[in-house]
């Protein structure tokens, strides 16, 4: 199977075809690993790379297509997607729209909001501010626009996931 | 041991790690313990390690762990003699220390009088003034006329900090660096610290740049001896809270040592000091100047730190102190003996801002070997409440020299797992290897300024395993997604055919 996994938005192809259960050949830049995989638990994995042993602590997303992936005290956010998904995907939608949903990282209290509908925003502008664990957290804007519809109210508990607001791309 | 036993039983007014903590301490002197908890706190570890366990109210801390009539009922009820408050909560809370003591119930802390002045920021800074002890310049009364605040902070000069006259733990503290920012930033510190302290009370005292955050460990007994167990090192800061420990600090000589050591015992006797206490100090480490910045009455949470580097059972003695007995050591006796570095394990996501993050501990594998402690609140399986601060765990790790203590925290850092939850672990990993960190070289805005500019531009040597695992991870749950449609369209045939078998019974 083939895939397509972006890194910091860097496309890769990766190839995989599974030798027998727990050893794979990755194709990757060219090159060919054989990679022994043991998921010791859930989303640990070990990994032997050419006698090489690695630990890797990996995080799937609900869509099942965003990985969050820890080893030894790095972090990788990796979108993987299967090469012909991806490009149906992208005949589907031609233009990416950049409309990004700021949604709540955790469960708190919106205690003040610092933007208004129809705002301007730079990327890390804090939109608002949320009191979670006795701290105040700020909630910041990660690409420019214009604040699309505003959900959260001041003073209203919000629970995790819950959409705060929209930053909509700029004209 | 029983026959000169301490206490009859003691309630430890805290959660969590520190719970546990003192839980321990009371274990091994035979002190059968009583742990209380808010309804969100059901399954918190303290409940089961402790003898006996009481609900205390609603989740947020102003309805459970701070109400003092119910913990005082429950402490009567139950039959306790003493109460443990840990850190936060009442710990720093005279009202309450004279409150057990009205009720005939030891408080296991310093004395009402000491907590009172202490706690009393400005109160505090006069105290050390009369001592003759280097104070951070600024204000030694209240900031009373918001309006006055301009022509004071001209006097003190800017950069200055705002602070909360009844604050600890970095809260309730504000940086001006314009003078057009004063007004906005000192109502932000009042509100922040009305909602952490109830009191709006604030100061203004000169910003100390670069310092390096350099704390005593004091420890006094009730005939009146104090002795300090010397230093930590507490520069390694995250948004002014404190991170990464250790002892010795390499800033810090003999005779800095000698200096600050006083200083802090100057101020612990002028207060009748008589339990586990802390001075905090800025220091500048090129000029080795310091100044005076707080004093902590109570056990630090870094306590464990000065623990394994200097051979002592500090919240034990605090129990032994509290119920009258003389210190067994004295000052000379107080050496430290190799390195130790404390790594905090936050519920927050390092890689997203520090994100505090609840939720359910999935998996989680603890590190071991020689040198490492774990002082620890987490189990398989807990549900982390948002309503408290987010500290899990604290990880200890001792080693002879401070190069072989970094190896060794590393070590024990790659062992440390946690699953379902983001925590600090990964970020505290990055730090120890940091060529800056491994130096010795850093101060408090370290983290905020350099590491974090560093440390986005750091080399990732492990990428090329990172898009193996993920590739080999979504080719598996793929095939084991085709599989189940596969097993599902084969049940299903199989179904049909069941019911027309039983059709033709029927027929």
């Amino acid at each position: 199977m083939a895939y397509i996994v972006t890194c910091k938005g860097e496309e890769r192809n990766i190839g995989v075809e599974e030798r027998h259960p727990g050893l794979y050949t990755v194709h990757l830049g060219g090159k060919e690993y054989l990679v022994d995989y043991h998921e010791s638990r859930d989303n640990l994995l070990s990994l032997i790379i050419d006698g090489k042993s690695y630990e890797v602590d990996i995080e799937v997303s609900e869509s099942g297509e965003m990985y969050g992936v820890d080893i030894q005290g790095d972090h990788f956010e990796l979108e993987v997607v299967e090469e012909k998904k991806k490009k149906l995907a992208r005949k589907l939608s031609a233009a990416p729209s950049g409309r990004q949903e700021i949604r709540s990282p955790m469960s708190g209290n919106v205690c003040k909001i610092l933007v208004k509908q129809g705002q301007p925003v730079e990327p890390g502008q804090v939109l608002m501010i949320l009191e979670a664990m006795k701290m105040m957290n700020e909630i910041k804007a990660t690409v420019a626009g214009v604040i699309g519809s505003l959900k959260a109210k001041e003073g209203v508990p919000v629970a995790t996931n819950d959409l705060l607001c929209v930053v909509e791309p700029a004209e | 041991m029983p026959a000169d036993k301490l206490f009859n039983k003691v309630l430890i007014a805290n959660r969590g790690e520190i719970a546990v903590r003192i839980i321990r301490a009371c274990q091994e002197l035979q002190i059968p313990t009583v742990a209380v908890y808010s309804e969100a706190d059901r399954a918190s570890l303290h409940v089961r390690v402790a003898d006996e366990a009481y609900c205390i109210g609603p989740a947020p801390a102003s309805r459970s762990y701070l109400r003092t009539d119910t913990i005082i009922e429950v402490a009567k009820r139950s039959g306790c003699d003493a109460v443990h408050p840990g850190y936060g909560f009442l710990s720093e809370t005279a009202a309450f220390a004279e409150l057990c003591a009205a009720e005939g119930i030891t408080f296991i802390g310093p004395n009402p009088d000491a907590i009172r002045t202490m706690g009393d920021k400005v109160a505090a800074r006069r105290v050390a003034a009369a001592q003759d002890v280097p104070l951070v310049p600024g204000m030694l009364e209240e900031l009373k006329d918001d309006g006055a605040a301009r022509q004071v902070a001209d006097t003190i000069g800017y950069p200055l900090m705002v602070k909360a006259v009844h604050g600890f733990g970095g809260k309730g503290m504000r940086v001006v660096e314009r003078p057009e920012d004063l007004a906005r930033l000192v109502r932000a510190a009042r509100s922040e610290s009305f909602n952490c302290f109830g009191s709006r009370a604030v100061y203004l005292e000169r910003c100390i740049e670069s310092p390096r955050h350099i704390e005593i460990q004091i420890f006094g007994d009730k005939q009146g001896h104090v002795v300090h167990f010397m230093e930590r090192e507490c520069s390694i800061q995250h948004r002014r809270q404190k991170v990464i420990e250790e002892a010795p600090s390499t800033i810090v000589d003999e005779e800095l040592r000698g200096k600050l050591g006083e200083a802090a015992l100057r101020i612990a006797r002028a207060v009748g000091y008589d339990s586990a206490g802390t001075a905090e100090f800025l220091v500048n480490a090129a000029t080795k100047e310091f100044f005076f910045l707080e004093m902590n009455t109570r056990l630090a949470v870094e306590h464990p730190v000065t623990e394994a580097v200097t051979g002592t059972d500090l919240c034990k003695e605090m129990i032994r102190a509290a119920a009258g007995l003389p210190l067994c050591f004295q000052q000379q006796d107080i050496s430290f003996r190799g390195h130790a570095i404390e790594c905090h394990i936050h519920a927050e996501d390092p890689d997203h801002d520090f994100f505090p993050i609840a939720g359910r501990i999935a998996g989680l594998r603890t590190p071991g070997g020689p040198g490492v402690r774990d002082d620890s609140g987490m189990y398989e399986g807990l549900e982390v409440p948002p309503y408290y601060d987010p500290h899990l765990a604290k990880l200890v790790v001792w080693a002879s020299t401070r190069e072989r203590c970094i190896s060794r925290t590393r070590r024990a850092l790659s062992e440390y797992f946690v699953k379902g939850i983001k925590t600090t672990i990964p970020f505290c990993e990055r730090v120890m290897q940091n060529e800056h960190f491994i130096a010795g070289d850093y101060d408090t805005t370290f983290i905020d300024s350099r590491f974090v500019k560093e440390d986005a531009a750091r080399e990732k040597p492990h990428q090329e395993v990172a898009l193996l695992a993920v590739a080999i991870k979504a080719f598996r749950s793929d095939q084991s997604q085709t599989r189940k449609s596969a097993a599902i369209s084969d049940t299903t045939l199989q179904a049909e055919s069941g019911w027309k078998m039983s059709g033709r019974i029927k027929r």
